[in-house]
Parts: C-alpha cells; sequence; structure tokens
C-alpha cells in the first residue's frame, strides 16, 4: 500500500517516529511525499527534492532468521537499480557503487538512508525522476535526461514490486546471491576508488571486492586489503 | 584481638600493669576509638589499634605470599577496567556520539537517561542503528570517541 502526502518533513522521518509510538506498520506499506522540507541523507546531509522526483520510505521488520540488518543497504540499492535499469536499457549507463549508491552515467541521482528502530528498519529512497537540484561540488543527473520524466506514482508502484521481490529473495535465499548480482553491476573490481572514513581520513586502492558481510575490500598501495564497513566512497575519475 | 594492639610504656622502672591494658583495651572495643593513652604519675600507658580489621588480614596473608606463590596469584600490571556491564557493539562498524556532525551528543557521562533513550549510533554499510539505553539509569563512562570504527561486543558506553 502506497500512501501519498502532499508534504512532510521526511518520509522517513515520520515513519520512525510512527514506530516508536508503538505502531504497528505492516511490510509492503510505503509513505510517499510530493515535497519534503527536511529530506535528510547520510550524517546530517539534506537531501533536495524538485517537483516531480520521488521521494519515499517503507519499513522492514526484522527477524533472527533474517541476514545482518546492514546488508539491507544491499537490498534497497538492488531495488532500485532494476527499475531504473528496466527503463534505461542500457546497463552501461546504470552502475552501483557502495554499498548503495545507483549512478546514472556515472553521477548521483538518488540516495538511500537506512535507519533502524528497535527490530526493525526504515528504508529512505530518494529518486531524480524529473529534476536534478543544484548540488555544489557534485555532478547530479535525473532521469529526465534520458527520455520523458517517468511518472512518479508509477515509479513508486514499480519501487515498491521490486523492493518486495529482492526483500523475499534476501530471506529466502540469503546475502550471498544478492551481493553476487550487487557485485556483476558494480563498479569493475580494480578499480581506482578512494574513501572518506567518518574519522575524517581518506584512503584510496583499488576495489578488491566485498566481505562476506558486505564490508568494501580496497586494496591498498602496498598490497594490503583495508576492510571497510563506514564510509563516503568515491569512483577515481568518475 | 590482641594483635591489633600495641601497647607502650614510658617510665622509668616502669613495671606493665597487664590488668590496666586489658581494661583499656575493652574500653577500645566498646567505644570503637583506636587508641588510649593515660597518664598517672610518671607511668604512661597508649593503648592502640590501627584501623578494624583490614591489618589482621595483611598479617595473616603475609606468610602465604611468602611461599612460592602460584603463578595466577603473581600481582599482575594494573588490571583491565571491567566493561563487563558496558553496552557492547552489536556490529562492526563506526560510532557516532551526535546525530549530525556539529550537533550536541546524545548524552554525556553523568546524564540521566530512561529505558530506550538513544545513546549513539553505529553506522555499518550505510545503516544508521540507533544504540538504545536497556534500563533507566547515570551514563558512568563513554569508552569510544565520535566517528571511531569499533568491532562487535566492543565495549562503548556504560550506563548504571
Amino acid at each position: 500500500m502506497i500512501q501519498t502526502v502532499p508534504e512532510t518533513r521526511s518520509t522517513s522521518a515520520d515513519l520512525l517516529a510512527r514506530l516508536a509510538a508503538g505502531e504497528r506498520i505492516a511490510e509492503g506499506y510505503w509513505l510517499v511525499a510530493d515535497r519534503q522540507t527536511g529530506g535528510r541523507g547520510r550524517q546530517g546531509r539534506s537531501w533536495l527534492d524538485a517537483p516531480g522526483n520521488f521521494m519515499g520510505s517503507t519499513v522492514v521488520h526484522l527477524s533472527p532468521q533474517d541476514p545482518a540488518p546492514p546488508s539491507l543497504s544491499f537490498v534497497a540499492a538492488l531495488a532500485v537499480y532494476e527499475v531504473v535499469l528496466a527503463r534505461i536499457g542500457n546497463p552501461r549507463e546504470v552502475q552501483l557503487k557502495w554499498p548503495n549508491d545507483v549512478l546514472l552515467g556515472g553521477a548521483k541521482f538518488c540516495g538511500l538512508l537506512l535507519e533502524r528502530e528497535g527490530g526493525s528498519a526504515v528504508i529512505g529512497i530518494g529518486v531524480n525522476l524529473a529534476e536534478a537540484p543544484d548540488v555544489a561540488d557534485r555532478h547530479t543527473r535525473t532521469l529526465a535526461e534520458y527520455g520523458p520524466a517517468p511518472d512518479r506514482d508509477a515509479f513508486a508502484a514499480e519501487l515498491a514490486s521490486q523492493f518486495d521481490l529482492e526483500l523475499g529473495r534476501w530471506r529466502q535465499y540469503g546475502l550471498e546471491p544478492i551481493l553476487s548480482r550487487w557485485l556483476a553491476a558494480a563498479h569493475p573490481l580494480g578499480s581506482a576508488l578512494s574513501v572518506h572514513e567518518p574519522s575524517g581520513t581518506r584512503v584510496s586502492g583499488a576495489f578488491d571486492g566485498l566481505e562476506p558481510d558486505g564490508a568494501l575490500r580496497l586494496r591498498l598501495a602496498d598490497g594490503t586489503v583495508r576492510v571497510i564497513h563506514a564510509g563516503d566512497v568515491l569512483l577515481e575519475g568518475g | 584481638m590482641a594483635e591489633n594492639k600495641a601497647v607502650s610504656g614510658r617510665g622509668p622502672g616502669m613495671t606493665i600493669d597487664e590488668k590496666l591494658v586489658r581494661q583499656l583495651a575493652d574500653v577500645l572495643a566498646d567505644t570503637g576509638l583506636t587508641e588510649i593513652e593515660v597518664e598517672e604519675g610518671d607511668r604512661r600507658i597508649r593503648v592502640s589499634r590501627a584501623a578494624v580489621a583490614a591489618p589482621a588480614q595483611q598479617i595473616m596473608a603475609q606468610p602465604m605470599a611468602a611461599q612460592a606463590p602460584p603463578p595466577s596469584a603473581q600481582p599482575a600490571a594494573p588490571a583491565e577496567p571491567d566493561h563487563s556491564n558496558a553496552i557492547k557493539s552489536p556490529m562492526v562498524g563506526t560510532v557516532y556520539l551526535a546525530p549530525e556532525p556539529g550537533a550536541d551528543d546524545f548524552v554525556k557521562v553523568g546524564d540521566q537517561v530512561k529505558a530506550g533513550d538513544t545513546l549513539l549510533i553505529v553506522e555499518a554499510m550505510k545503516v544508521m542503528n540507533p544504540i538504545t539505553a536497556p534500563s533507566a539509569g547515570v551514563v558512568k563512562q563513554i569508552l569510544v570517541e565520535n566517528a571511531q570504527p569499533v568491532e562487535f561486543d566492543q565495549p562503548m558506553i556504560v550506563v548504571g
């Protein structure tokens, strides 16, 4: 079920507050806003919206049998990837970047943020369907550069359906096939990456695949492998 | 109690009045005082005991310590702080003390928290995991720094 509201501060903040208040929100429910006045990104960054773009959040209730919750990042990224790829057609134009960025023509056009609330996780997704807001120092894109802007409600329905499918695969078949598909759609092994770690340090190296839990493997110049669980990843030259 | 007491007397040709010493020792025990000194003419008697029972234990422990101690009993370097009651990280990731850069920390040492209050966040794979207080209490210790990597099960914060 997809509920659409004209305006809210943040669809994710709304769902987190409702969960914290004890509301039982069924999986498959999406809260979609026409406008967000306080869209959020990682580490307090804002997510800029624009008319016609998709901004929505959904809920996953975690059980002990599920793969580790952080791996939901890959589930959400694959859902967006599949929906976008179906519209773009050319697999070269759509690429995944660790852990849950989906790039269009090498540039950012969507944002995903996952937040836990007790035994649940709220997945917030923003996708530039019609417009690419100006972001300082960052090249952004929109699906409208590749053809007519997708209808927001149709896109929401496709994304909800694809997310449900990917979530079911994650639960039934585990993380490994999810990561294999993610790797096939990501920048190739050996790609030059630099990672801004939360502590402020920056490390550069070559993409060396993923750990079984999804952590990023970065091969440094001295041959050692650095395993990264959190950080901003930049594709060098990308 | 005799081992707890030291008896000193001063005075020429003094003979120890054992009865008086015993009486004074009884006064010590009854009153909880640690030292009594009485003076009569050129005779002065002081009866004292060291603080409570700890010295007795030391006296008893010393002969044992003098024997070859078992290796495990050797005095060790300062013991690791006991973090057994600390809240531990449920995953490998990065810890944040504040909701976003520049914002106030969720909690600081000395804060009163209630069950369910967010204490910090651990990020893994761009999933934000709030770590909440399991029960009401006071923040005793914060064992991590903002934006530092944390291992699975690493003690992060103590609420007691």
